[in-house]
């Protein structure tokens, strides 16, 4: 894994909005850019970019793999509590 | 007075409060009517009537670490969004930039809010100089300042038709009016006024859940508070996993589809497989279709939303609704597709039609492992109506968003209800009266439809007919219909319901046509600024929600019922159910087809 933290500042005369490429979720403020084939793909959080890693194909953002060892529900469980953007506390 | 549950797991998780079960009980109480009596001000205080007529609005209060702490019986699609609204306003503008008496708006989809229309206000509430919560309401400004009176263009196609986007800004700072950020609303609204008035009763609403905050601090004391809604949220997450947990573990797949997108031909395929295991529950969106070139694409925080509704309609009621009763459901919605569409699409109809069918979805999923609490397909299209002008004597600009009443699905144990708002609206429509003494439009007739609901052993609830007639020189018409060509369906061998509409007739002519007939919309059920003239006519045609389980299983009695309330008629009594239903003598009887008889 290789990657870096942002702080999106507001932005208003060009509006970006990053979507965490494993949930879907739009991030406001802090976000996870993951090298992925020479891409740099947003995430929630470094622990949700490994998530994505072991779970999906890099050239189908949106195929689950089928060789996961991870559930589904253990992925999302694992997202909670790593994803700075879904948790709260 | 809601307790806080008295089921076995609700006692188990009291060992571990550090709250006593009566103080919980209390705050939790206090809070959700703190909500309450924020959506009564608003009602009461507000100048239109999507407001005090419609309750088109919701009230909320975050703990100080920005967590949902209360809600109340409001707009489920505006509770769910705003979860993601207040957490991207306090992200963006950071956790310390508040002071005493600023509220700060917001409208943004693309910044977690349902479409343009409905605007975010949020306040910080202080206590001894420190924040000890958010209080925050979300409400359908009836004119948001897009290319369409009303704001619903059906055939937009970017985010900049929908109307005036608004990043967080400070409306009041340190309870001072900021002109400028007013000025700028005002000028891109037709009618200022409302959105003055409206925007105020909004203010008010804040002023009151401050007021009601502070004053529980002054009598439990802040730790007693923040201890209980720690509490509170952790019951809630505990509870709604039991719930989850009632429901067999497996893999659960349906879809639904969106018949068109105002902007072009073909339809869009929404696909969601629901997996649930143990506590937890994960809704995966994977192979819906791409955005749409119109306007019928939800965000990211409108698919979730519609997730939580429909979990939120098959579980129990009686859990605290707060951050804790999220935290088991889970949601995947890939970038670019019809559930999460990525700036700048066009989206307003998003909202009003793809939440429904989401929810849907997820009971279409659930169907089988739940047979006892699923119900059919509602109608599932807010039939957004919208219309604006030159009111003739006042002279003013006005501009309104009707919504109709639909048909919902049959259920387990009843029939489905009729004529009532979208599932994810919870509001009312507007009433005749005030329809007329407001709007230069005319409520010809308004009637419930006769075999709109769908067959079944629990029929579904009858969608309605209104015709409207144009009583000024000059009214523009918009729209965004949904199942006007994709039926309500039916569940457990029930029937589908029937399909929405709706119609122009203008001025001496005898018959009725599409839009699409009269005027070449490329939809017949979305398109924008159609100008109607005096005499002109419009009908709008609700959908009925599908059947629950065989037709043939319905009793002879509900049956003869139904016909004579003229609920269904008598042929369709015959094609659907079986039965020949005849009046003999003064009194009603029921004589079984063939094909009854057989089964019977």
């Amino acid at each position: 894994m290789s990657g870096r933290w942002i702080e999106r500042e507001p932005m208003y005369l060009s509006f970006d909005v990053y979507n965490c490429a494993y949930c879907g979720k739009n991030v406001p403020r802090h976000v996870w850019l993951e090298d992925i084939d020479g891409d740099d793909v947003p995430f929630c959080a470094p622990e949700v970019a490994d998530i994505h890693l072991r779970t999906r194909l890099h050239h189908d953002p949106t195929a689950r793999h089928p060789d996961s060892d991870l559930g589904i529900t253990e992925q999302l469980r694992l997202v909670r509590q790593n994803c700075k953007a879904l948790r709260r506390d | 007075m809601t307790a806080l549950g008295t089921s076995a797991e609700s006692r188990s998780v009291a060992a571990d409060l550090v709250a006593d079960q009566v103080t919980l009980t209390v705050i939790d109480n206090y809070l959700a009517t703190t909500c309450r009596e924020m959506g009564i001000a608003m009602m009461r205080t507000a100048y239109s009537p999507m407001f005090n007529e419609s309750l088109d609005f919701s009230c909320v209060l975050f703990d100080a670490k920005g967590r949902l702490s209360a809600q109340a019986e409001f707009c489920p699609s505006q509770i769910g969004t705003i979860k993601f609204t207040v957490e991207w306003m306090i992200d963006e503008l950071g956790p310390d930039i508040y002071r005493p008496g600023d509220v700060i708006i917001m409208n943004d989809p693309y910044r977690g809010s349902g479409h343009i229309p409905e605007h975010t206000l949020l306040k910080a509430v202080f206590h001894a100089d420190e924040i000890v919560g958010f209080v925050a309401n979300c409400a359908h400004l009836a004119e948001p300042g897009a290319k369409a009176p009303g704001g619903l263009a059906g055939d937009a196609t970017d985010i900049f038709q929908e109307g005036l986007r608004i990043p967080p800004l400070w409306l009041e700072r340190e309870g001072v009016p900021q002109e400028d950020v007013w000025k700028i609303i005002f000028a891109n609204h037709r009618t200022p006024k409302v959105t003055y008035g409206d925007l105020m009763a909004m203010v008010g609403s804040l002023n009151v859940a401050e007021r009601r905050l502070t004053g529980l601090i002054d009598t439990y004391g802040y730790d007693t508070v923040t201890t209980a809604t720690e509490d509170l949220i952790n019951i809630a997450e505990r509870r709604m996993s039991e719930e989850i947990r009632r429901i067999p573990d497996g893999e659960y797949r349906f879809s639904d589809i969106i018949e068109d997108d105002g902007v072009a031909e073909g339809s869009y395929v929404i696909d969601c497989t629901v997996v649930v295991d143990g506590g937890n529950v994960a809704c995966d969106f994977t192979g819906s279709d791409g955005e749409a070139a119109g306007p019928m694409n939800a965000t990211y925080a409108v698919t979730a939303s519609a997730v939580y509704n429909a979990f939120m309609h098959i579980t129990d009621p009686t859990i605290p609704r707060n951050e804790g009763c999220y935290r088991p459901i889970n949601i995947i919605a890939p970038p670019g597709t019809i559930v999460n569409c990525e700036f700048p699409a066009p989206l307003v109809g998003g909202n009003t039609e793809v939440s429904p069918r989401i929810t849907d979805i997820i009971f279409g999923a659930l169907a089988d492992p739940l047979p006892e609490r699923i119900p059919a397909s509602l109608g599932g299209t807010s039939c957004c109506f919208l219309f604006g002008g030159r009111h003739p004597d006042s002279g003013d600009l006005y501009s309104h968003f009707h919504f109709e009443g639909i048909g919902w699905g049959g259920r387990p144990a009843a029939d489905g209800n009729s004529q009532i708002i979208v599932i994810n609206g919870n509001c009312r429509n507007t009433p005749v009266e005030v329809f007329e003494s407001r709007y230069p439009l005319r409520v010809d007739s308004y009637r419930l439809l006769e075999d709109s609901g769908g067959p079944g052993l629990n029929r579904g609830g009858l969608g309605i007919e209104r015709v409207l007639t144009m009583v000024a020189e000059e009214v523009t018409v918009s729209a965004i219909f949904n199942r006007m060509r994709v039926d309500p369906f039916g569940i457990h061998g029930g029937k589908p319901g029937a399909n929405s509409g709706i119609y122009v007739r203008l001025a001496g002519e005898e018959s009725w046509s599409t839009f699409s007939e009269k005027f070449g919309t490329m939809s017949p059920s979305k398109f924008s600024n159609i100008r109607l003239r005096r005499g002109d006519q419009v009908k709008i045609v609700a959908p009925g929600g599908g059947g629950w389980g065989d037709p043939l299983d319905r009793s002879a009695d509900r049956v003869v019922a139904d016909v004579a309330e003229g609920l269904v008629t008598a042929e369709a009594a015959q094609r659907d159910y079986g039965l020949v239903v005849e009046r003999r003598n003064g009194a009603w009887g029921a004589t079984p087809t063939a094909e009854r008889a057989a089964v019977s």
